[in-house]
């Protein structure tokens, strides 16, 4: 987790690069420091390792989905109280009501705004 | 030379010319992707830039480098919405690119061609791009139709609204994505919706009815009760279904009086209506049906009991089993 006077910074996990770069993109033009992973297995590695203050999980990827992901993130201390944003083409109700059972914190569909993601992360981070 | 050697020395001689076209081809196909790699490394802090509003695309570009371009900008505008996903459709807008698919679209002959203009003009295309995809709603190809229901919705296009329900009520779309279409669209589609209910061919009031139920707000409670009594059963059961969808407590007893309907499915969806408005004056007409009615009607309203009443569900379960059914679903829930 970032010291306090440092920039948060931003786990983004998507296998789409185009859709990560972009992410990445818009967070770090917005202050952030992204880390990017392009699967679940690689997103929950650096997850443990760099403890980031919060996650913008994509919810189809290969190895590990992104609600698996967040349960686990959820089970591991050092992340449990990590916030979690999931980036999903999935909308129907029971996707969500998943989503938010795995333990997101909220949920953005694609097609997406990219300025709405941002503004999700800071009230996201204003909440904890 | 004998025979056989000739044939052993064409053989190996085929065999080498046909490694080495393979080779060349894997060669080629790995200079290609090489190529691409690196037009599209070049290109992606332009085009990363040009979606977050901060600069133009860059003007001086050759064929193949405007042709990768395209094909990113195609593939940024299937993730997104909002002010980027605009950007990409005024790019694609001047670039000509929309004119040509709202072109092909109109006049290709083959359908797949057409289908993929649809879907295509979905994803990069402006909102005027919406007048061309109404027209393909009456193509004779279903798979241009659904492309252009699709991308209608991917437009939200508050125009498309009329012509979508239209579409939906004859089946030429198929229903489920027309309604997702029209789910799009949102708030936008009402006008046209409540229009819609006056209709002169019956599917047409009962699909404006049915997503009534599901974009409109209590406000339209009053003009859909009134369709409880259409002279159409598909209309009746239509909007008793959006009443109880609505949720207005002044449509209770028009849906009381649909119990008495003669037509079952009617009074199957004024049970079920009834038992999402959970109003207490409810309770002893829906025991009725519950208890007399034929199976598909009393099922539905022993279930609206159950969850308009437990007490009285509880109470009367003894010899019905519907009731029974009903309330052990209701402790499942």
């Amino acid at each position: 987790m970032s010291e306090p006077s440092q920039p948060p910074v931003i786990l983004v996990a998507d296998d789409e690069p185009d859709v990560l770069e972009l992410v990445g993109y818009r967070l770090s033009r917005s202050g952030f420091t992204v880390v990017e992973a392009c699967d679940g297995e690689e997103a929950l590695a650096r997850a443990l390792d760099q403890v980031p203050d919060l996650a913008v999980l994509d919810v189809m990827m290969p190895k590990l989905d992104g609600y698996e992901l967040t349960r686990r993130l959820r089970s591991a201390d050092a992340t449990q109280r990590m916030p979690v944003i999931l980036l999903t083409a999935r909308a129907q109700e029971s996707d969500i009501a998943t989503g938010f059972e795995a333990g997101a914190d909220d949920y953005l569909r694609k097609p997406f705004n990219p300025d709405e993601l941002v503004a999700r992360v800071r009230a996201v981070l204003g909440r904890r | 030379m004998s025979v056989v050697s000739g044939i052993v020395v064409g053989l190996v001689a085929a065999n080498l010319l046909l490694l080495s076209i393979v080779t060349w081809q894997r060669i080629r196909l790995a200079l290609g992707e090489r190529r691409l790699r690196r037009a599209r490394q070049r290109l992606k802090p332009h085009v990363l830039a040009f979606l977050d509003g901060g600069a133009d695309l860059p003007a001086a570009l050759t064929p193949y480098e405007q042709a990768v371009l395209a094909r990113s900008l195609d593939s940024y505008a299937q993730v997104l919405r909002g002010p980027a996903r605009d950007r990409i459709a005024r790019y694609f807008d001047q670039q000509g690119t929309v004119d040509r698919e709202l072109r092909r679209l109109r006049v290709a002959r083959r359908s797949w061609r057409r289908a993929a203009a649809a879907h295509r003009l979905g994803d990069i295309g402006p909102p005027r791009a919406a007048a061309g995809l109404i027209r393909a709603l009456g193509d004779d190809d279903r798979d241009v139709r659904i492309a252009a229901v699709r991308s209608l919705g991917r437009l939200r296009s508050r125009e498309a609204a009329s012509p979508l329900v239209v579409a939906l009520a004859a089946g030429r779309v198929p229903a489920l994505l027309a309604r997702w279409s029209l789910i799009q669209i949102g708030t936008a589609a009402l006008p046209s919706l409540r229009s819609l209910r006056g209709s002169q061919a019956a599917e047409e009031r009962a699909s404006a009815l049915q997503l009534l139920g599901l974009l409109g707000d209590a406000s339209d409670s009053g003009a859909v009760a009134a369709r409880l009594r259409d002279s159409s059963a598909l209309v009746r059961e239509q909007a008793a279904a959006a009443l109880g969808r609505l949720g207005s407590s002044r449509s209770i007893p028009g849906l009381l009086a649909a119990l008495d309907d003669r037509i079952p499915a009617v009074r199957a969806a004024a049970a079920t209506a009834l038992g999402r408005l959970r109003d207490p004056s409810s309770a002893a007409p829906l025991l009725a049906r519950a208890r007399a009615d034929s199976f598909d009607v009393a099922q539905a309203a022993a279930r609206a009991l159950a969850a308009t009443d437990p007490a009285a569900a509880q109470r009367a379960a003894a010899g019905n089993a519907h009731l029974r059914e009903a309330l052990d679903l209701a402790a499942l829930t």
